[in-house]
């Protein structure tokens, strides 16, 4: 019978389990050649393999033994303790030979009681508790609040502040004076005159009004002057 | 049992709310007892004319920018100090004759100058009847328009001194 891979892993591991047929077996091991020695290189290796993963398991298997007999009858033993143990219960005159049937076992959550009422109770014991932790963190929260907004005032408040890191003071500060950086324009009449107003920025950031009104009043009663002194005068004393 | 829960949660909130807002209330600086406000007023006259601009106001940043950079020739024709207190007039004569009247009108709780000006001749309302500013300390605002000597007046009124730039 041809192989079309005489030396696939597959085939090799059925080899060395014992699966082929003796036809199969003795097609594989007619090879010839420089085959055979891969084959035997392939075999040993594979041999070598199969030892260490004996060794593992036996070392496993003896330092636990397992003994399923002496197992099973532990078991079997408590399941008969259990049944004679209930109220009511005939003890069978022959030894039970078939599985026993599924039951309770006693150490489990069928021990505990169900009662209505007790359930109700450890449900309100338990909102009650939920709400007095929550009113007692609120209270915390209160505490350090107090603690860390209390301003200076007199000698005791002095050794909070100090305690209290002032790294985030400075940006809220900055923030809650932006708006205040700047000179507003509340009201204004401008008479009979045409007027407008804006604002320029000034220094970091701050916006300076500006109102500028047309003089239509005075049509620069000056100007005679301004021309010989090509707009501009010496310091006027106030 | 949840009404009650509500109870407790709603008055420990009120034991929280009521420090905090206390405290904000004494957080407030009680600026408004402030008693004199020093200052000072600058009298300009711009030209587009070209000139220089005067040295003394070359560190006043706003007057390079529009519309003021329309000037060629900007002088310091005064700079007088001003001393105010809470609704006592301080009256300034201008170069051309009208009067700057300044009133301040109260110190804000955030410490800024609720201002009220006027510019007129003596006894008649011929330019600026009333203007009302707020304004930081030692933060200028700016009247411009009056013609004067060919030119165009810029007065800037600055109030109390800027708050030292916090180091980082």
């Amino acid at each position: 019978m041809p192989f079309p891979n005489p030396y696939s892993d597959r085939l090799l591991h059925r080899l060395v389990d014992g699966d082929l047929s003796p036809e199969e077996r003795a097609a594989l091991l007619a090879v010839r050649g420089e085959e055979r020695q891969e084959l035997a290189l392939k075999l040993e290796g594979l041999g070598e393999v199969r030892a260490l993963v004996r060794a593992a398991a036996g070392a496993e298997l003896e330092r636990e033994p397992l003994d399923a007999d002496a197992m099973w009858a532990q078991i079997s033993a408590r399941v008969e303790g259990s049944r004679e143990s209930l109220p009511g219960t005939i003890a069978s005159p022959e030894p039970v030979t078939s599985k026993p049937a599924l039951q309770v076992i006693r150490g489990g959550r069928a021990d505990e009681r169900v009662d209505p009422q007790m359930d109700e109770r450890q449900k309100r014991v338990r909102t009650r508790r939920m709400g007095m932790m929550l009113v007692g963190g609120l209270a915390a929260a209160a505490a350090i609040a107090i603690l860390y907004f209390n301003p200076v005032g007199d000698g005791s408040t002095e050794v909070a502040t100090h305690d209290v890191p002032t790294v985030v003071a400075p940006d809220l500060e900055a923030l809650a004076t932006a708006e205040l950086l700047q000179t507003e324009v509340l009201s204004v009449d401008f008479g009979a005159n045409v007027g407008t107003i804006f604002s320029v920025e000034g220094e970091a950031g701050a916006r300076y009004a500006v109102v500028w009104l047309a003089d239509e009043s005075e049509k620069d009663e000056d100007s005679q002057g301004a021309g010989a002194n090509h707009g501009t005068k010496a310091p006027v004393e106030l | 049992m949840r009404r009650s829960v509500s109870t407790l949660i709603a008055l420990a909130l009120l034991v929280l709310a009521v420090p905090v807002s206390s405290l904000t209330a004494q957080q407030v600086p009680a600026r408004a007892a402030v008693q004199e406000v020093r200052g000072e007023v600058l009298i300009i006259l711009g030209s587009e004319r070209p000139g220089e601009i005067d040295p003394a106001l070359a560190s006043i940043s706003a007057l390079r920018q529009a519309p003021f950079s329309s000037f060629q020739t900007m002088q310091l024709l005064a700079r007088p100090s001003i001393r105010l207190v809470v609704d006592e007039p301080r009256d300034i004569p201008l170069p051309n004759g009208r009067i700057l009247r300044i009133v301040l009108a109260s110190v804000t709780p955030q410490g800024r100058y609720r201002v009220r000006v006027s510019i007129n001749r003596p006894d008649q309302s011929d330019y600026l009847p009333l203007l009302e500013v707020v304004a930081p300390p030692g933060d200028p605002f700016f009247l411009a328009g009056q013609n004067f000597l060919g030119g165009t007046l810029v007065i800037g009124v600055r109030l109390g001194e800027r708050a030292p730039t916090p180091a980082h």
